[in-house]
């Protein structure tokens, strides 16, 4: 990967951070939840980029977001990072594409980044998060997530051009092998 | 307007992940925040500080389930621990005396106990429901809150009195 998609890629996480911290955190909530901004943009990469860049780039993002929780560091960057990996496997599978494409995989994606989460956290001595109400939590976060696959298709798809190949499009052109 | 016993902050931000029941205020070290102060409103008590770096400080809801308050409730004098319920609308009190005899909307107030980091009187919230089965060693008692954490703009730090 050359150094302009990583540059991107680097402001995207910072991106990432400074919204989920800020202007979700103080308002933009569905029913009280906020989505996973960076779970969302995960999601978007690694299709574009596939298993390994993608894994890589939520682990990067989950770490970064991990700072600022109280939960165990770690718990956001093992779950983005899995995530990552299932869907960059999970594209390479796709024969269509279709417009429903980012907001299916947005919200399967979050619902999966959820459960890990919560899981993983659990393990890690948060038990408290194993309550119906994260099941509340998770659902509507992933609704919440789907929405927003809209938009991070195009911004993951403009950050990871020019990276030698685009491994799956998401508006219906060829997909072009590595 | 900061006192000698309080210190007056805005709240700045709400908490980072939907996992977590916090918000950050905007006074830290700097301004005499220390860990484990009380944190309160003209309506009852909010929280406690969990972290505080030098101008921001992270407030721990008592709706969080990682928080638990020593408190009496109000006729009965009935002592018990409220804890958190994360999402849910109301706060739960555990180890409640099965013979004591609580009513629905009496008061709860932190007890203050000893080595407790909150002080005694602080209004938590009223009780909703009380459940009680024969032979449980315990009451299930609901208390909802009177702080409103869904609209949470200013709150005040106590600061422990001097010697504590």
């Amino acid at each position: 990967m050359t150094w302009l998609p990583r540059l991107r890629l680097a402001l995207l996480i910072l991106a990432v951070v400074v919204l989920q911290t800020t202007l979700f955190s103080a308002g933009l909530r569905v029913f009280g939840v906020m989505p996973d901004l960076g779970l969302v943009l995960t999601v978007a990469v690694a299709f574009y980029l596939g298993p390994e860049r993608g894994a890589a780039f939520g682990f990067l993002t989950g770490l970064a977001v991990d700072v600022f929780l109280s939960t165990p560091l770690g718990v956001s960057a093992l779950s983005f990072s899995l995530v990552g990996y299932g869907v960059g496997v999970a594209q390479g599978g796709l024969v269509r594409s279709s417009r429903w494409v980012a907001p299916i995989m947005g919200a399967v994606g979050g619902l999966a980044g959820g459960v890990l989460f919560v899981a993983i956290a659990a393990l890690a001595g948060q038990d408290q998060l194993l309550a119906l109400s994260s099941v509340r939590v998770i659902l509507v976060a992933s609704v919440y997530d789907a929405l927003l696959a809209f938009a991070a298709f195009p911004i993951a798809r403009w950050a990871t051009r020019a990276t030698g190949g685009e491994v799956q499009s998401w508006s219906g052109s060829a997909a072009v092998g590595r | 307007m900061d006192n000698a016993d309080a210190i007056a902050a805005q709240v700045v931000e709400g908490a980072p992940s939907n996992f977590e029941f916090t918000v950050q205020i905007g006074k830290g070290e700097s301004d005499g925040v220390g860990v484990d102060m009380p944190v309160v409103t003209g309506a009852g008590l909010v929280g406690r500080v969990l972290e505080v770096s030098r101008d921001r400080a992270t407030v721990l809801l008592v709706k969080d389930p990682q928080s638990g308050v020593g408190v009496r409730i109000e006729k009965s004098s009935a002592p018990g621990v409220v804890k958190g319920r994360g999402d849910s609308d109301t706060l739960r009190v555990d180890f409640v005396d099965p013979n004591a005899d609580v009513t629905k909307g009496e008061v709860v107030y932190t007890s203050g106990q000893q080595n407790s980091s909150f002080p005694a009187a602080i209004p938590i919230g009223t009780v909703s429901k009380v459940t009680k089965a024969h032979g449980d060693l315990q009451q299930d008692v609901l208390v909802k809150p009177l702080v409103d954490f869904s609209h949470l703009d200013y709150v005040k730090v106590l600061r422990p009195p001097p010697g504590r």
